[in-house]
């Protein structure tokens, strides 16, 4: 009996004792992060019969059981996730922000000085004041330039930044995978030599390790008896067991200076897609990169390319000191074109820009399968598809290059087509000389005094760099308009397309041009390659479209005649004509001989073939040859009108008016805003983002912090609460201690009856 | 719910972390004045602030362009008002020289003055605008207009109009080309001003035109077609050179040499005129003696003023050269007048264009307010308020600080222990 009290004594104490060790063990581990708080589970021994009577056994300590709830932990991750994601964003487009915040870093000062500078321009063209006004817009341009180069290198430091953490991001979860893999390992073997008997300390730092992991990406963990598999983004296997399957940072097929992510598998490594590894700082910084980053620099690019484009487009109508044609302000070099380095062709593609305004901000994507070219917006996945290149897509001609490739990709080959991603960083100023500024127009216009009508005319503009016309007498070719991607240098002095009535064709065309013709709605192309050339039938009213230019010949029923010619060719130098009235038919005669003359009153537009004579109408506007002028007025009969080249009006400013109107014309986001609104419209995207992104993030926050409270509601340490328990195992100890104390006298007493 | 210790610390830290953040925002408002610090603060504002300074920017160099209007304009003004001023006193001179009781040398004192006012109209004429560039030039801005002729002057500008913008839509010209303010006068409807001398006793007509082939030879000087005594031939001489004149047929282009013998109905070509005398049977065919003046249709204000000197310094010994005078001085009192007439229409045209600039002006400086103020309203701080959440923020952060500091003294270790 006395050696059973001390039995029951000595379980007591033993169970005090743990009780004490455990509380101290929670106390010293209060602040260790990942660490659940450890509770002793006691029950009683069981009951022995002796002399009919159950006398207990004492207590049994069953488990020093670690206080964690699996579900909350679950929740906590995936708020973790959540909020790693969202603060991965929201830090990257922070910086973003701030570097447009400020009104003296954006573009915006820049390009005002920019046209006001021609404004000044326009004021002093010539003379002393000129030579000032004329340097002052070449420092102008270099700032703006300077500006948006710098603008661009910033983001490309961004860029690089992302880059960097993607890859160290992808070395900490390799981390966490090498020690969630040990970690197994070594719980599984203290569980099979301990009989089931938890390992705490081992079980907190796996589950810690989950949670870190679960900042840096979306986790997803199965058990499998004792061992923890892991599984990333979409189903990805980071842990089996005690493997792991560490990611690896591999170059994009398409772009080197790229990371992308990918796995070791059987020898190769395969790409992981960019949305298979959502949520978690790696999944907010591909998220970053692949959508706002992309868009950002496409954005500043295509604002660069709508200012290089219009003010060179103005240049080349004008004249400038020395009185030639104006060059170009701007260089640039805007598209980033690349083949995946899985390609097996050797064909290249090369985008060329037609329409800056219809530019969009996203990337392009070019495939050719089974014969056809699929050419796919990446922003929203719209697709075109097509049996053959040249393809127009958003305002860029995707084409092979050199056009016509003799050799076709290979099956499968993908492209990424970035039209506007590099203007932002190869805009040069192009023009050192502050002479070559194209301030006047080369063409003006006179009425001599021995006139005895009271006709005036206007000093006439210059509409369009190249100038049609025709020999025919009863067919007209139109007004010749040129697009973005016209080059002034490759058309030389122009072409002459002859007709064929035998086979009802035009020829002519420039040896390896392509020809589309567009007839109500459908388009058909025409391919040649050097030095042959294309040949197409033709149909009156159809616009024909080669090399940036775009016309269209016609007739009112009579076709043309065989052998009959059409010219296009520069409109600078305009030829000097004089014009003369006659009566009694009121016509006006001495066009050049090959002009087919427009003549525009009101809404009505008539167009002359060569040859008849043109009538004078009051007020009309006169257009031939890619010029035009107003007249209004009476004429007199034998009244003469001299039009033609500009050569002595250094002060003229016509070009300058026109150059400055650049800055309020609708010219961009397919004509519906301008360049400073396209970059307001940038900056309200990303300030959008960014306010939303904080939202995100705050909220993201809020649940992570109610998440954890939770769980440090269960598993917490509370310093009181073992304050409490210390003296309550303190007592229980010095309790045990008494009662054994008490075995012992009673034994005693037991053995001093026999004396 | 049960508290555990970490969670204490960590809440109250991340609570007081948030306080301090959005304290710092305000005080960073505070100092730079402005409500917007980064485009996520206010994206739509500051995306309208953008295209409001662009508006404003422009506004502003509408007003300095319409200044530098305001300047040429002001020149020309006081030019013109000065030619109006020297040709209504040459006006007077001439008027004054018709008197009848003058005499040679009185009238060669006249054709001094005006002389003299023909020097002046001539500078007034080649004015600058204080840069170097001629007002009057047209677009050959680096090229005087005008310079001096025996006949009077010639034009060597072009007609462009140099315009600047003044307002979004309105573009002001700078100048006047020189031909609208000195030159367009009319002497006929005709191209050629063809006066029969009033002395002529016959009455054939005589027509002159341009010949389009050889307009080029045009000289715009002044020509007379005199016959002889028999009235049979005639001669032609040009009256401002004193020059001799080549004569061809019309018809054959074969050369004629002078005294030409006179065929009614058949035109002689010089100088890149065609010339057709008309006379009907021989009782109506030019008299032996008559005289025609043929001058070009369309004239400067410095040939009218050179034509009247020359009237003048010739002498006037018999009724004939008396009656030319006339003549002369009337054709000239009439182109001064219609010289004036169009000097007067330009100086108007002036005038508009400076009144309205004044008017773009007030209306520019209301857009100029009106921007400011939407700019402002968008961007700018709103002292009052932000100062009264600064200190809200601060008092908050305060208490926050001051009950941390409380709760974490609690714990019951402070009482276990001897």
């Amino acid at each position: 009996m006395g050696a059973n009290i001390l039995n029951l004594g000595q379980s007591a104490l033993a169970a005090a004792q743990l009780g004490i060790s455990t509380t101290g063990q929670n106390i010293a581990n209060a602040s260790t992060p990942g660490y659940s708080r450890e509770v002793v589970l006691q029950s009683a021994a069981a009951s022995q019969q002796i002399g009919g009577v159950f006398v207990g056994q004492g207590v049994n300590v069953n488990q020093v059981q670690r206080q964690y709830s699996d579900f909350i932990a679950q929740q906590v991750n995936s708020a973790t996730t959540s909020k790693g994601a969202a603060d991965a964003y929201l830090s990257q487009i922070t910086g973003l922000n701030n570097i447009i915040a400020d009104s003296t870093t954006g573009i915006s000062p820049t390009l005002q000085t920019f046209f006001t500078s021609i404004q000044n321009l326009a004021s002093s063209p010539n003379g002393t004041a000129g030579a000032a006004a004329r340097q002052a817009t070449l420092s102008a341009a270099q700032s703006l330039v300077g500006r948006i180069n710098g603008l661009q290198n910033q983001v490309s430091q961004i860029s690089a930044d992302v880059n960097g953490q993607i890859a160290s991001s992808v070395t900490t979860i390799n981390g966490y995978a090498t020690q969630l893999a040990q970690l197994n390992d070594a719980i599984g073997k203290a569980q099979s030599t301990n009989n089931g008997t938890q390992p705490n300390d081992l079980l907190d730092q796996r589950d810690y390790l989950v949670t870190q992991l679960s900042q840096q990406t979306s986790v997803n963990v199965v058990q499998e008896g004792s061992q923890y598999n892991v599984f990333i983004g979409n189903g990805q296997p980071l842990v089996l067991g005690s493997q792991s399957n560490p990611l690896q940072v591999i170059q994009s097929t398409t772009d080197p200076s790229r990371n992308e992510i990918g796995y070791q598998a059987k020898g190769t490594v395969v790409q992981i897609a960019e949305n298979s590894l959502p949520g978690g700082t790696l999944g907010g910084l591909l998220d970053f990169r692949s959508n706002l980053l992309t868009t950002t620099q496409n954005s500043i690019g295509r604002v660069a390319v709508s200012i290089a484009s219009a003010i060179n487009q103005q240049q080349a109508l004008g004249q400038d000191l020395n009185g030639a044609v104006g060059t170009n302000l701007f260089t640039m070099n805007p598209t980033i074109s690349s083949s995946s380095s899985s390609n097996t062709g050797t064909s290249q593609i090369s985008a060329t820009i037609t329409n800056p305004s219809a530019l969009t901000t996203s990337d392009y994507n070019l495939q050719y399968a089974n014969g056809n070219y699929t050419l796919t917006r990446v922003s929203d996945g719209a697709s075109l598809t097509s049996s053959s290149l040249p393809m127009n897509f958003d305002g860029v001609k995707f084409d092979l290059a050199p056009p016509p490739a003799g050799a076709v990709p290979g099956n499968g080959d993908q492209f990424l087509i970035r039209p506007a991603a590099s203007a932002a960083a190869t805009l040069a100023v192009g023009i050192i000389d502050p002479n070559k500024l194209a301030v006047a127009t080369p063409f003006s216009t006179n009425v001599p005094s021995t006139n005895t009508g009271s006709v005036t005319m206007t000093s006439g503009v210059i509409n369009s760099q190249v100038g049609s016309g025709s020999n025919s007498l009863t067919a007209t070719i139109g007004a010749v308009t040129t697009d973005a991607s016209f080059s002034a240098s490759a058309f030389g002095t122009g072409f002459s397309l002859t007709f064929a009535s035998g086979t009802n064709t035009l020829s002519g065309f420039p040896a390896g041009a392509t020809v589309s013709v567009t007839n109500g709605g459908t388009t058909t192309t025409y391919k040649s390659t050097a030095p042959a050339s294309s040949s197409v039938p033709y149909t009156s009213g159809a616009t024909i479209s080669v090399n940036g230019m775009s016309f269209t010949i016609g007739d009112k029923g009579t076709p043309p005649a065989n052998n009959d010619t059409f010219t296009v060719a520069p409109s600078i130098p305009a030829t000097a004509t004089k014009l003369t009235f006659n009566t009694p038919a009121n016509t006006l005669t001495g066009f050049p001989a090959t002009a087919n003359v427009t003549v525009k009153s009101g809404t009505t537009s008539t167009t002359y073939p060569a040859g008849t004579a043109v009538p004078y109408v009051n007020g009309a506007t006169y257009s031939y040859s890619g010029v035009s002028f107003t007249m209004s007025g009476t004429p007199a009969k034998g009244d003469v009108y001299n039009v033609g080249p500009n050569t002595t009006g250094t002060g003229d400013n016509r070009n300058a008016l026109l150059m400055q109107t650049i800055q309020t014309q609708n010219i961009m986001v397919g004509g519906t805003t301008t360049i400073q609104g396209a970059f307001a419209q940038f900056v309200s995207l990303i300030g959008n983002k960014t306010s939303e992104v904080q939202a995100t993030s705050t909220s993201e926050t809020s649940m992570l912090k109610n998440a954890t409270n939770a769980q440090q509601s269960v598993s917490g340490v509370n310093l009181d609460e073992e304050a409490s328990n210390l003296l309550k195992y303190q007592q229980s100890y010095q309790a045990a201690g008494k009662l054994m104390q008490i075995a012992s006298q009673l034994f005693s007493t037991l053995l001093t009856i026999g004396q | 719910m049960r508290i555990s210790t970490n969670m204490i610390y960590q809440n109250s830290g991340s609570q007081i972390s948030e306080l301090q953040s959005s304290l710092n925002q305000t005080l960073q408002q505070v100092s730079a004045g402005k409500k917007i610090l980064t485009p996520a603060d206010d994206p739509i504002g500051s995306s309208r602030a953008l295209v409001i300074t662009q508006a404003a920017a422009i506004n502003d160099q509408y007003t300095v362009n319409r200044q530098d209007v305001q300047d040429n304009l002001g020149i020309t003004s006081g030019v013109l008002t000065n030619v109006a001023n020297l040709l209504t006193s040459t006006r007077t001179s001439i008027i004054s020289a018709g008197n009848g009781g003058l005499v040679d040398s009185d009238r060669a004192a006249i054709a001094t003055t005006l002389k003299a006012n023909l020097a002046s109209l001539l500078s007034l004429a080649n004015s600058t605008d204080g840069t170097g560039n001629y007002l009057f030039s047209g677009f050959s801005t680096t090229t005087m207009p005008y310079t001096q002729t025996a006949s009077g002057a010639t034009y060597n500008g072009d007609q462009g109009q140099r315009y600047l913008q003044v307002d979004t839509a309105r573009q002001l010209p700078l100048s006047a080309p020189g031909e609208q303010i000195f030159g367009n006068i009319r002497t006929s409807a005709n191209q050629f001003n063809v006066q029969a001398d009033p002395s002529n006793t016959g009455t054939a007509t005589l027509a002159a035109t341009i010949d389009p082939a050889t307009a080029a030879n045009l000289t715009g000087n002044n020509y007379a077609v005199t016959f002889d005594s028999t009235g049979a031939n005639f001669s032609i001489i040009n009256t401002t050179t004193g020059g001799s004149v080549a004569l061809t047929d019309g018809t054959t282009g074969a050369a004629i040499t002078q005294p030409a013998p006179y065929v009614s109905g058949q035109s002689v070509k010089f100088d890149g005129m065609s010339v057709v005398i008309t006379g009907g049977p021989p009782s109506t065919t030019p008299a032996p003696g008559d005289k025609y003046t043929i001058q070009p249709g369309n004239q400067n204000i410095f040939e009218t003023i050179t034509d009247a000197i020359n009237a003048l310094s010739a002498p006037t010994g018999n009724a004939a050269a008396r009656k030319d005078l006339t003549a002369a001085l009337t054709q000239a009192n009439n182109n001064i007048d219609a010289s004036l007439s169009n000097v007067l229409t330009v100086s108007a045209h002036v005038g508009a264009s400076l009144q309205e600039i004044d008017s773009l002006n007030s209306a520019g400086a209301t857009t100029k307010i009106a921007y400011a103020q939407s700019l402002s309203s968008i961007q700018d701080l709103d002292y009052a308020k932000a100062i009264t959440t600064l200190n809200q923020q601060q008092t908050t952060l305060q208490a926050a600080q001051q009950s941390f500091v409380k709760i974490s003294a609690l714990s019951l270790f402070n009482y276990i222990g001897n």
